[in-house]
């Protein structure tokens, strides 16, 4: 469990604001193949910036199960260089300005430089209206544009400062989480994996660029690993103050499996056995029109990608505090193992062809 | 003694004093770290039936004068209402906006737990320019349910924020609760110079309620003078207009003919510029009227006492990120330690 702590804080610790992440992605490999060393046999970037780690068996005729969580988080670029030395940002993925007076952030320009979000303190503030967040600046403590100039330019990155805090019962609070959190998820499955011998499928680990913007990332791995079949990983809902009835699950009680139209019921009701089967704990939740993941895209991609949604249940989504349970994380894991050993001895005739095959070109 | 706040024995007392946990009503973790430091450099010390710590330091002269200097110990903060179901828990705040404290870290009661204040999913979030109330937000302090929550004993306990303490940019800090640990820090350092007049140190609880004990210590001393050492908010923002700045950071001590709670003592203001003036130290006024102190207590208490205030600009005050200037701390601490040697 230390070392699993470690790490998402050293995920936690790189910087991959969406946009930004191709900067570090060589960094996220090494960091993955550090955890789970000698589980793979490939490793590498693709061209758009994605992380691929993958397990491959010999023989003809194999199979690629696909794992993907995404690399890209939620943040901020640099748009201008004010007079008092201060920086505007504009925000890159949804965040809610609520959260920004205050807080915390690190600048990535030539070196990395702390910052905080401009607050209006109680003695002045005259309204509840929010700023918006051309409004506000980040105060990176220079007195002049002149000063500031020198370390940062505009289009920098921006991201929240990545504190992790240790909270009860092994949950952990951090920003970035999403999707980090699955990324250690799908390590930590890998070694899990370790002294596991597929016979006819290969394992690849995608770790995608660019959900925030769209999943731009996951319009490639068609091109990038051909998967027959992707578990796509991802944070989701977990029940808070003020969440609505049944567009939840719970913190710590294990993986949440989407139902949705856009995945592939076959294969999402192998997963659910798979829980069940091996009792690791696990909840349902029914998302119909789209899941808000990659899952979205993947199966408008390249031929259709039949796909399960995985997730793990998360508190305050796109926060700096984002929060989540460890056990729920292993329960992810282990739904990774289960299902890849189940997908290499049945995979569900996916895709079913009913006559011939290879004339249709697989 | 010329101290200075650039060299690292003031600023790591002014760190651990803002890393104190000391919200109103909780501040006996402050109290502790101000008695450990100036004990042995004053004639007495105490804590009073409210909580102040009242420290007294001799004057060299004869028929001396007694000056009282006054510092809150006391910062923003929370304190925990409620146990929800699900083992969040429901908080009061104590002197701050609800504005500034979604998606921030928090530790909380005697054993110090670590917490966060939720922040509502951005996704779910209809109204997006509707700011959110203290009342829609949690602190989690990672408990499964109300049973776990209230096994910690947290009912009624204070919350404070956790903010690292550090040195950025051009020569500023940031920290959270340089309100008015600025002030406790320059004080405490005041204890180990000399003076003619008798000084009396006051570090005070509850200003952030309106000033509770800030008028009990003023009716124990009974001074000759008063000064309130403080940290007041500094608007100088990029687009500001210039009569919303109230004070700017760099441009040293700030000593206002007047706040949101008292008018000062004139001769006492007049005396506090001159020195600056004379001495080329950086000093400012307030260009907007805003906010209170302590002074508005101390200055009605028994027949009245002259009182005046001098402040650090800071910005973003009364949140978990608070920036000042070192600079302008070593103009305070010049000023306030020249203007009680010349007071008589």
């Amino acid at each position: 469990m230390e070392q699993l702590k470690k790490l998402i804080q050293s995920l936690v610790n790189t910087m991959t604001v969406s946009g930004f992440e191709k900067t570090n992605a060589q960094k996220i490999l090494s960091v993955c193949s550090e955890y789970a060393k000698g589980c793979f046999n490939k490793a590498y970037v693709t061209k758009s910036g994605s992380v691929v780690l993958a397990k491959c068996g010999k023989g003809q005729n194999r199979r690629v199960l696909a794992f993907d969580a995404h690399l890209d988080t939620v943040g901020f670029a640099v748009t201008e260089l004010c007079e008092g030395g201060y920086i505007r940002v504009t925000n890159l993925g949804g965040i809610d300005v609520n959260i920004l007076p205050a807080s915390e952030v690190l600048v990535h320009g030539k070196k990395e430089l702390r910052g905080v979000f401009s607050s209006i303190p109680p003695h002045l503030s005259r309204s509840d209206k929010l700023p918006e967040i051309n409004e506000m600046f980040v105060d990176v403590g220079f007195e002049s544009k002149e000063e500031t100039k020198k370390y940062i330019d505009i289009g920098d990155p921006v991201s929240m400062y990545p504190h992790v805090t240790q909270l009860l019962n092994d949950r952990i609070s951090a920003t970035g989480l999403d999707d980090k959190i699955c990324i250690a998820a799908v390590m930590h499955a890998m070694k899990l994996m370790e002294s596991l011998q597929l016979e006819n499928t290969d394992i690849y680990c995608y770790f995608s660029s660019g959900e925030e913007r769209g999943g731009n990332g996951s319009y490639h791995i068609f091109h990038d690993i051909n998967p027959c079949a992707c578990v796509v990983l991802d944070v989701n809902f977990a029940k808070e103050k003020g969440s609505k009835q049944g567009e939840y699950g719970f913190l710590g009680e294990g993986c949440m499996i989407s139902i949705s139209s856009v995945t592939n019921p076959d294969f999402t009701d192998m997963c659910r056995k798979c829980a069940s089967v091996n009792d690791i704990p696990s909840q349902t939740v029914v998302e119909m029109t789209a899941t808000g993941t990659n899952a979205d895209v993947l199966a408008r991609t390249g031929v259709g990608i039949a796909c399960a949604v995985v997730s793990v249940p998360l508190k305050y989504m796109h926060s700096s505090v984002e929060c989540v349970s460890l056990e729920d994380v292993v329960s992810t894991s282990k739904l990774l193992r289960a299902v890849a050993m189940e997908y290499d001895s049945n995979p569900l005739g996916i895709p079913v062809y009913h006559k011939g095959g290879a004339e249709l070109g697989l | 003694m010329d101290f200075n706040f650039f060299d690292k024995d003031g600023l790591s007392l002014l760190e651990s004093l803002c890393n104190s946990f000391g919200v109103s009503g909780y501040e006996h973790e402050t109290a502790q770290i101000i008695i450990e430091k100036i004990t042995p450099y004053c004639d007495s010390v105490m804590v009073d039936s409210v909580g102040n710590v009242i420290a007294l330091k001799k004057g060299k002269g004869q028929g001396n004068k007694k000056i009282m200097l006054c510092a809150h110990m006391d910062e923003v903060g929370f304190a925990i209402k409620s146990i929800n179901e699900d083992g969040t828990l429901q908080i009061d705040g104590v002197g701050m906006v609800s504005t500034v404290l979604p998606s921030k870290r928090v530790v909380v009661g005697k054993n110090r737990i670590k917490g966060v204040i939720s922040a509502r999913p951005v996704h779910l979030n209809t109204d997006k320019t509707k700011a959110c109330e203290i009342s829609d937000l949690v602190i989690d302090v990672g408990a499964k349910d109300k049973q776990q929550a209230q096994a910690l004993d947290l009912l009624g306990e204070g919350a404070c924020f956790e903010s690292e303490f550090y040195t950025f940019g051009d020569g500023l800090v940031k920290a959270k609760a340089l309100d008015d640990r600025i002030g406790c820090a320059i004080l405490c350092m005041l204890t180990k110079e000399s003076f003619d007049s008798d000084i009396y140190f006051a570090f005070t609880v509850g200003e952030e309620l309106g000033g509770v004990g800030a008028a009990a210590a003023t009716r124990r001393i009974n001074p000759d003078f008063c000064i309130v050492v403080e940290g007041t908010t500094a608007s100088d923002f990029d687009g500001a207009k210039e009569q919303d700045k109230v004070c700017s950071i760099r441009n040293g001590a700030v000593c206002p003919f007047m706040d949101g709670g008292t008018l000062y003592d004139k001769d006492l203001y007049t005396c506090i510029h001159e020195y600056a003036n004379d001495n080329g130290i950086k000093i400012q006024v307030k260009t907007k009227i805003a906010g209170g102190t302590d002074a508005a207590k101390i200055q009605r208490s028994l027949e009245g006492i002259k009182t005046a205030v001098i402040s650090l600009p800071c910005r973003y005050i009364h949140s978990s990120s608070s920036v000042a200037a070192i600079e302008d701390m070593q103009s305070m601490y010049k000023l306030i330690s020249g203007v009680c040697k010349k007071l008589k």
